[in-house]
């Protein structure tokens, strides 16, 4: 398949979803989000103080995975 | 010595330099989870309270740390002085520090929360020896249901979905903490 017709096809997939009306405005959160928000906030994990070091470690990683991924087909 | 990533050499920066400020949006939220609660994102949103001064001293610390700063499409204008300072606090207006690959938003904004709300409430958590000041998880998820923007409202319902897990999997933890689970690791 060359990059026209490659194209042309994303462009037959992606039809359906640039006709749906994507829905904008504030959002009502449910109160299971909100108590699981509130759980995840008061973990002894999650106070002042906690050594975060290991999210960058994370990113960079995930950085180096996606950018090394190559095409396979 | 190792050097440190980027976004907390320039959080030591705005440390050095007394900036008030909070980081938010996805990668705040990221200081909260673990595993398939991080969200990748190239982006740091960091909130500032509307004082001139500490805008200034945000842009110095950025430049120190070889981060471009733009306003909109264009470079942020010359000289970056106290007087350019008022005029973007009195218009609210973004400057994105760009640098490391990484894109620093220094927001003025946040959904209808006020900066002297957010700050009180914030945690202090610890990067690389760094203090890095994150909103309220609570507060950064009521700015994004506020703001519900498609991306927003697909952030938030992932972020659901991945504290569902979370849930899922600490509950099915304490069952797999059995002898008989431990020996098979």
């Amino acid at each position: 398949m060359d990059e026209d017709s490659e194209y042309e096809e994303l462009v037959r997939i992606l039809e359906p979803f640039r006709n749906m009306r994507i829905e904008t405005g504030a959002v009502t959160l449910t109160e299971e989000y909100l108590r699981m928000v509130e759980e995840v906030e008061s973990a002894p994990e999650n106070q002042t103080g906690a050594d975060k070091t290991q999210l960058e470690v994370v990113f960079r990683q995930s950085r180096e995975h996606f950018a090394n991924a190559r095409r396979s087909r | 010595m190792k050097r440190r990533a980027p976004f907390v050499s320039l959080v030591a920066a705005l440390n050095r330099k007394r900036v008030r400020f909070v980081v938010i949006g996805v990668w705040g939220v990221n200081y909260y989870g673990t595993g398939s609660a991080h969200f990748h994102t190239e982006d740091r949103d960091l909130f500032l309270p509307p004082d001139p001064a500490n805008e200034l001293k945000a842009w110095q610390a950025c430049r120190e740390e070889d981060f471009e700063l733009w306003c909109g499409d264009e470079p942020l204008g010359q000289p970056t002085d106290r007087v350019l300072a008022e005029q973007v606090v009195s218009r609210r207006a973004l400057v994105r520090a760009d640098g490391h690959g990484l894109l620093v938003d220094l927001t003025l904004v946040m959904a209808d929360l006020d900066f002297a709300d957010v700050w009180p409430r914030r945690r202090v958590f610890k990067a690389e020896g760094v203090n890095v000041p994150v909103a309220s998880l609570k507060d950064i998820v009521a700015s994004k249901a506020a703001v519900g923007r498609p991306k927003d409202r697909l952030f938030l319902a992932t972020h659901e979905e991945a504290l569902r897990e979370l849930g899922r999997r600490r509950r099915g933890g304490i069952a797999a903490a059995s002898p008989k689970k431990d020996r098979r690791r």
